[in-house]
Order: C-alpha cells, then sequence, then structure tokens
C-alpha cells in the first residue's frame, strides 16, 4: 500500500477517526501498532515476523543492558541480530557473488551459492532506528521502555516504518508517553505538507518516471540534450520521489497527533556539499554521524585519520542505499567531495570576495557534483554510468554503431521547449517553496477558502497523476 | 552532514539573497506550526483544531473536490487528443474513421479475433460484385481493437451511433463474454479508463452483479470498475497530454491512405516500427502482450469462469443486449451479432438468440460447422488468423450478410 495509492485513503481515514474517538492513550497506541502492522502486512505479510523479532530483541537487550553486569554483551547481542537481519537478507547475494566473481577473475573456479532473497521492505530504516535506542540507552542517554507496547509502535510506526524518516528513540519515545490532543495538530499545515508531497511524488516523479527508464535503459544510443535532460530530471525525480515520501510520512503523523523529524531541506540550493549532506535525508545523515562517524573518530586526530573517518562513513552510507558496488562508488565519490570540500574551507581563507564568488558559484557546482553522482546511484552497471558521462558530449553518431542513428528522448523530441521549461519550473518552485512565498496566503486564508482552495489544487493536479503508481525510489533501500 | 547545526538554531546572518533562508527563519526548517516558525509569529494565531470543525470542513472539501474534478475532468475531455488511448492502432482508427465517418454504410466492432481476421477490403469487394446494384457502393470500416469486450463495444456502439454518421446502416459485433476476464495489464489503462463513462460502468456492475461470481469476486471487480470510471471523470492521466495539445503540439501520427482497419502483417510491422521512430524512446506504449505467466493465468481463469457459467441468460445481461439492439434500431442502424471462430462454446450466445434477444447471430465458433475456417494454415497464432485467414473470413462473412440481406 503506498501512500499514493487509492487503497492509503480509505485506510488512512479509518485509522484516524478510530485513533481520535478512542478516549484514553493506551487503547490508541494499541490501535495504531495494530494498524501499522496491517500495513505492513500488505506488502507481505511474512516480513512482519523479522519486525517482532527486532522488537522483542532490543526489548530484551535495552533492560538487560541497564540491569546486568555486562552491558556491553547486550548491546552486541542487539547489533549483532539487528545488523546480521539486514546483511542476511540484504547484502548476502551480493558479497557471495561479489567474491565469486573476484575468484573468478583471479583464475578459481567458484559456484555462488546464491539465495535469491527478497529483500524485506523497510528493513534498513528500522533496523536502524532499533539500533539507536538500543545503543542510546547504552550510552545513558536513554532509559529502556517499561512497556514493550511503547517500543513496538516506535518501530512499526506505520508512517515512517517502510522508508523513514530515521526516528530517534529518544524524540519519539517521550510523545509516546503524553497522551495526544487533537486541538494541538496543525491541521492545515499537514495537508498543505500532505498536498506537497503528494504532487512531489504522484505528479512530478512518477511523471518524469518514463522518460529516465527508457534513457537509462540504453543510454549509449542517446545524444547529448537527451544525457543532459535524463540527468536533470533524475536528480528531481529521486528528491521529488523521497521528500515527496518523507513530506507524507511527516504528513500523516502529524495528523495522528505525533512529530516526525525534517529528513529533507531544499538540498539543491546547497553551496557546498558538506552543506548539501545536512539538507539531504537529514534523518540518515545524522544516525551516521552520531552512531558511525563520530565513534570511528570523528573530527578528532590528524586530516588524515578524519578523511579516514569520513570516507568510511560515505562509503557505508552508500553501501546502506543498496547492495551493489554503484552504491558504494556513489558513496565514495561524496566521501571525496566532502574531504576536498573541508581542505578548501580550512586553507583557504574567507575573504569577501571568496565568499561572493562561492555564493555565486557554489550552488551550480554542488548541484552539478551531485547530479554526476547520481548518475552511478542509478546507472545499471559502471559501464552504463560511463557511458551517461560521454553521453554528455556525444553530439554525434554513437560509437559502438557506425552508421546507427542518435536517438532523442521521446519528450525531448516532440516539446523542447516545454521539456526544458517544465524543469526549470520546478526549480523556480523550489526556491519558492525555500522562500516559503506562497505560506503567508495559505495560512492567512479564511478556513472556508483553505478548504476550497485546496479541495480544487487536489481537482487540478489529479490529471497530472499518471495511470500507474511506482513504488517510491527508497523502499528497494 | 557533519556538524549539522542543533534544530531550532536561528540563522543569524543569512546573507538578504534569493537563496538564502528568510529573515529569520529557523535553520532546520519544520513546516508544522508549533513555536519553530518565527517567521510566521506575525501570523493569527492558529485555532485550535476541534472535532466538529474538522468533521464540517472534510465534508466541504469533499463537495468541492467532486465538483471541481467532474468539470476538469469534463474541461479535458473537449480537448481533442487529450483523453482516450494514446496507442498507435487506436490513434490511426480514430483519425482515419474521422475522414470517412459519413461514407461508411457497415462497421465491424471487436476483439484482435476480428481486427485480425476481418479486412473491409475483401468484405466490400465480394458484397459488391455478388450484392446487386444496391450495394454497389458499399463501404465498410473495421473499428476492432485488441481485447475489446462487449462492454467497450457497447459504448464505442454509443458513441459511434451519437455521431451521427450519414451512411451507417449496419454494425457487426462480435460477440463476446459481457462480463470478460481483463488482462491484468490492462486494468486501469487509457484504453479501459477511456470508455468507462457512466452509462458503461453501469452496465459492467449490471452484468457483474448478475452472475455467479462469489460476493468477493463481484466486489473486486466493482470496486475496479468504479475506479475505471473514477479515472475517467477526474480526467486523471491526462493532464500532459492537455498541455501538449493546447500549446499545438500533435501526437505521432502515422498517416496511411485509406487505412480501413485492417492492417497486413507487413503494415503492421512497418507502422509499428514507424510509430517507435516518430515517437521517439520512452512515448506511451500499449500495455503490451502479456508474459506466459500471466497469458497462462488469464487462460485458467477464463476456463473457470466459462466452467462456471450460468445455464440460463442472466436478466441483467439479456437487458443489456436488448437495449443495446433497440438504440441501434432507433437511429436506423441493424446490429448484426457474430461469434469469430476460435472464440470457444457459447452457450448463453445460443441461449439468447433463441429467447430473441439477438435478432441476427453469425456463429463461426463451432469447427464442425466451418470447417473450412479453422485451417491450420490460415492461423498466425492459436486464436489469430493471418492475412490468408482474414481473406477467407472476411468472404465468408460477406456471404452470409448477402444471404442474410435476401432473406430479409
Amino acid at each position: 500500500m503506498l501512500f499514493v495509492d487509492f487503497a492509503f485513503l480509505p485506510f488512512f481515514l479509518t485509522v484516524l477517526a478510530v485513533h481520535w474517538a478512542l478516549p484514553r492513550n493506551g487503547p490508541r497506541k494499541v490501535w495504531l501498532l495494530a494498524a501499522s502492522y496491517a500495513f505492513y502486512a500488505a506488502w507481505d505479510p511474512r516480513f512482519l515476523g523479522l519486525i517482532l523479532l527486532s522488537t522483542a530483541v532490543d526489548y530484551i537487550a535495552a533492560r538487560r543492558i541497564v540491569r546486568s553486569p555486562r552491558p556491553r554483551a547486550w548491546l552486541l547481542v542487539s547489533l549483532v541480530s539487528n545488523l546480521g537481519l539486514l546483511g542476511f537478507f540484504k547484502y548476502f547475494d551480493f558479497f557471495v557473488e561479489s567474491a565469486a566473481r573476484f575468484l573468478t577473475q583471479l583464475g578459481f573456479q567458484a559456484h555462488p551459492a546464491s539465495l535469491n532473497l527478497i529483500l524485506p521492505v523497510g528493513i534498513s530504516f528500522y533496523t536502524f532506528q532499533t539500533l539507536s535506542y538500543t545503543i542510546d540507552v547504552y550510552r545513558g542517554r536513554l532509559t529502556p521502555v517499561e512497556h514493550p507496547l511503547d517500543l513496538a509502535l516506535f518501530v512499526a510506526f506505520f508512517p515512517q516504518l517502510v522508508a523513514g524518516p530515521i526516528e530517534r528513540a529518544s524524540d519519539f519515545l517521550p510523545q509516546l508517553e503524553t497522551p495526544r490532543r487533537f486541538e494541538g495538530v496543525d491541521v492545515r499545515g499537514a495537508l498543505v505538507l500532505f498536498f506537497l508531497g503528494f504532487v512531489k511524488k504522484a505528479c512530478i516523479s512518477d511523471g518524469l518516471s518514463p522518460h529516465i527508464d527508457a534513457y537509462f535503459a540504453h543510454p549509449a544510443s542517446f545524444d547529448a540534450a537527451s544525457a543532459w535532460y535524463a540527468t536533470l530530471a533524475y536528480a528531481t525525480q529521486i528528491y521529488c520521489d523521497f521528500s515527496g515520501y518523507s513530506d507524507m510520512a511527516i504528513a500523516c503523523a502529524a495528523l495522528l497527533g505525533y512529530r516526525l523529524s525534517r529528513n529533507f531541506d531544499h538540498p539543491y540550493l546547497a553551496a557546498d556539499i558538506t552543506s548539501f549532506w545536512r539538507r539531504w535525508h537529514i534523518s540518515l545523515s545524522t544516525w551516521l554521524r552520531d552512531y558511525l562517524y563520530i565513534p570511528l573518530g570523528g573530527n578528532r586526530g590528524s586530516r588524515l585519520f578524519q578523511t579516514r573517518n569520513l570516507m568510511a562513513t560515505m562509503l557505508l552510507g552508500g553501501l546502506w542505499h543498496g547492495a551493489g558496488w554503484n552504491f558504494v562508488a556513489w558513496g565514495g565519490l561524496h566521501g571525496l567531495g566532502l574531504a576536498l570540500h573541508r581542505v578548501w574551507s580550512t586553507r583557504i581563507r574567507s575573504t569577501a570576495l571568496v565568499r561572493r564568488i562561492t555564493g555565486i558559484l557554489g550552488i551550480p557546482i554542488t548541484f552539478w557534483f551531485v547530479c554526476v553522482g547520481w548518475v552511478f546511484f542509478r546507472a545499471a552497471s559502471f559501464a552504463d554510468a560511463a557511458e551517461v558521462l560521454n553521453g554528455f558530449v556525444r553530439f554525434g553518431p554513437p560509437a559502438s554503431g557506425a552508421g546507427s542513428r542518435v536517438e532523442r528522448l521521446a519528450l525531448l523530441n516532440l516539446a523542447p521547449g516545454l521539456a526544458w521549461g517544465l524543469l526549470a519550473a520546478l526549480a523556480i518552485a523550489h526556491v519558492a517553496c525555500y522562500r516559503r512565498w506562497l505560506t503567508r496566503i495559505w495560512r492567512r486564508s479564511p478556513a472556508w477558502a483553505f478548504t476550497a482552495g485546496l479541495a480544487v489544487a487536489c481537482a487540478l493536479v489529479l490529471p497530472f497523476v499518471p495511470l500507474a503508481a511506482r513504488p517510491f525510489i527508497y523502499f528497494q533501500f | 552532514m557533519i556538524e549539522t547545526p542543533a534544530r531550532g538554531l536561528v540563522s543569524p546572518a543569512a546573507p538578504r539573497t534569493l537563496f538564502a533562508p528568510p529573515r529569520g527563519a529557523v535553520v532546520g526548517y519544520d513546516f508544522l506550526r508549533p513555536a519553530s516558525m518565527p517567521h510566521e509569529r506575525s501570523l493569527p494565531p492558529a485555532r485550535p483544531a476541534s472535532t466538529a470543525r474538522a468533521l464540517l470542513h472534510a465534508s466541504a472539501f469533499t463537495v468541492v473536490f467532486l465538483a471541481a474534478s467532474v468539470l476538469v475532468g469534463r474541461a479535458l475531455r473537449q480537448i481533442p487528443g487529450a483523453t482516450g488511448d494514446p496507442t498507435r492502432r487506436a490513434v490511426m482508427l480514430d483519425r482515419a474513421f474521422d475522414r470517412v465517418r459519413d461514407e461508411v454504410d457497415l462497421v465491424f466492432l471487436g476483439s484482435s479475433r476480428f481486427y485480425r481476421g476481418v479486412n473491409p477490403r475483401i468484405f466490400d469487394k465480394r458484397v459488391r460484385n455478388r450484392g446487386g446494384e444496391e450495394l454497389a457502393g458499399l463501404r465498410s470500416f473495421n473499428l476492432s481493437l485488441n481485447g475489446m469486450g462487449m462492454v467497450e463495444s457497447i459504448e464505442r456502439v454509443r458513441e459511434l451511433l451519437e455521431s451521427n454518421p450519414a451512411r451507417l446502416r449496419w454494425i457487426v459485433l462480435e460477440l463476446t463474454d459481457l462480463d470478460p476476464v481483463y488482462l491484468e495489464r490492462n486494468r486501469m489503462g487509457p484504453r479501459m479508463v477511456a470508455w468507462h463513462s457512466a452509462r458503461a460502468t453501469i452496465d459492467a456492475l449490471r452484468v457483474v452483479w448478475s452472475t455467479d461470481r462469489s460476493l468477493r469476486s463481484k466486489f473486486e471487480e466493482s470496486l475496479a470498475h468504479l475506479a475505471e470510471f473514477g479515472t475517467r471523470m477526474s480526467g486523471r492521466g491526462a493532464g500532459p497530454r492537455a498541455v501538449l495539445r493546447l500549446a499545438g503540439i500533435e501526437s505521432p501520427f502515422i498517416d496511411a491512405p485509406n487505412f480501413n482497419g485492417y492492417e497486413t502483417r507487413e503494415q503492421q510491422l512497418a507502422w509499428g516500427k514507424a510509430w517507435k521512430t516518430a515517437a521517439g524512446a520512452g512515448a506511451t506504449r500499449g500495455a503490451g502482450d502479456p508474459d506466459e505467466e500471466e497469458a497462462e493465468r488469464h487462460r485458467r481463469e477464463v476456463e473457470e469462469r466459462r466452467a462456471s457459467a450460468p445455464k440460463d441468460l442472466p436478466p441483467a445481461h439479456a437487458a443489456v443486449l436488448g437495449e443495446l439492439v433497440e438504440l441501434c434500431r432507433t437511429r436506423g442502424v441493424e446490429p448484426i451479432f457474430v461469434l469469430a471462430p476460435v472464440s470457444g462454446p457459447n452457450r448463453l450466445a445460443r441461449i439468447a438468440q433463441r429467447a430473441g434477444v439477438l435478432p441476427t447471430l453469425f456463429a463461426y465458433n463451432v469447427p464442425r460447422e466451418h470447417p473450412e475456417l479453422f485451417q491450420r494454415a490460415l492461423f498466425r497464432d492459436e486464436s489469430h488468423y493471418n492475412d490468408d485467414g482474414a481473406r477467407v473470413f472476411s468472404r465468408a462473412l460477406a456471404d452470409d450478410f448477402l444471404a442474410w440481406l435476401g432473406e430479409r
């Protein structure tokens, strides 16, 4: 069940109505937990067991950590079980096949025992979430929950279960202790946020998807305009897809009275790569900072030591996104970018002139660096990624197909002005959202005008929702 | 990534440029209201939410949304080419038929069995040669499409009659299941959505609820039809094409003069290739053929449905077919129903004919009655004719048409 599926609407309205109709906090939490498990089971009920297992292990481990004389051992139990499940389901086939390929290249005969495992949806997200709970308890920053129901709801809370934001136990668990009040819900803000998320996902991301898929299926046969367009469109698609999901998740949670953490903050307006990572998938980047980078040594030690920490964090962050070397390369590229930016910002004196120059050039340079990273993220192989990068300057026929025609994407063929205009309009919309040009209008308008305006806006965007909904890109992670 | 500022920290000296946060904005901006939005302190305080007000606004929202959706959907349907089936054959058929609408005497409507099996040129030639002076100028057109079910055919007939074609006198309809098993890949596709008018949806629901399906199956099928109806009404998915049409950008088109709805194998391949070139990569394609697994599942479901078909013609089926016949006749058009070869046994069709629901039925579906239509060499696959098969079947149709006219 996707947030943009029609089936989600009756599901969510039922959950919402019953949730607020229940008089006390306890029954509400039970109801939300049941709804969350039903939501997850709609994908594949078999994997519900993994969530229950993860919850049970962390509930017991956290309580033992504070009571047992050997808290470290219980932390290890939590780490091994959670990372073991993640590693088995997500990375087993990848590592076995990679090892077999490596051995074959060395001249050995290798017969990999690939299990063709199905990746349980959301496992990367809820694993990191539960880990943050036990680690925080171990560090003494959090006391273990008394009731397993609270932990179960923290792990399985359906708005953020399958694709984040990766919520911290220290942010979410206290909310479960306080009864939620409908009077405190910012209904207007939540509805607008859900609407924006819906437009980003259903209209923009899904609308661009066929053109991007067509390009990345055969990048070698397309011309330079298609390469540029597909890359820019993919940057738009992945942002709209993931931030759209996050917006809808935050909005759904808000309507239920809970606050989830912010996951995106207009990342394409970042003037440097460090700033980009403060604005992109914030819940993951802060998780990696707090539970990986700082334990590795963080900013302490020599410059080389810091760079090592940075690269390790980003390479693992890349691998978290998917079991593929292209994701590792993507993480490595960003790690390199972050290291270079750190050298730049410590070595170059921040004079007014430098600030002015970086102020003008920083955003386009950072954006283009990120786009090149997305090529590795999206391409099916390194060879395809190289074809895309070559494609930026492919103004003639492709080298491989003597006499063959260079194709151009349908949209660019049919309506080049509209195609480029669409991307330009989306860039302006990005700035408009950042500057909150329209916030005052919808915040200040009378209730009847807001209701009617939102209804008409929904009716107007519906024609731009493709007939076939596509799964969220980040579901595969 | 590494040194994220604490949430809620106010940006102290943000430069006043377009890309800087608004004055006094929060770094780590939260969209939702609580006090983390100091730049909005000038706004009136939010009224606390109340259940009664929420219900009132939800009702008002629903009413306005539905009304606006219907209006938007209606406006989009007024833009030529913005809605409907965007695939090659459908676009070619629409344009070719528009050119000759008032010159056509007879229209064929059916599934791929008709689309592959009826060649109007052969049919016309046979009828003109053998039909005497009255039929010397007869012209037919094949409007059949892959996977066209009976309710869709009926909707097409309605649309056709509403456009008042000047010379139309006969409609030859392939009789298929009124409640077919639709291929999963076609559900919610542009074709399915396009024919789900209010009338067609009501017909589809009447038919579904008069069958022996399980209650769950009836609900699921009804929901699918209602979703397709809602999609059509709201114009969902039609926006991008509407923008292109309003900007004066036409859809790609293969201009084939004298196209009468039949495609030889060579034409089909050549036009398919030309369409791909004209449309470019990433253009809308049809759902394509099902893979083996899906085709097998579909075949199984069809068999199961046939095995559990009712023994008598359900009243709703009789009513839907009867209304179609009456509609045609009030417009001066005579419907002729055809059971195409390889369409399998259709007991209900025979019952309907005996009950007088179907005024005319040409049945070619029994091999022993028409062995000449079932020769292996006439088929391109297990259920579709090749060009030779189309020639033989079109002549057989023409002969029976002439015989039927003679009897009248």
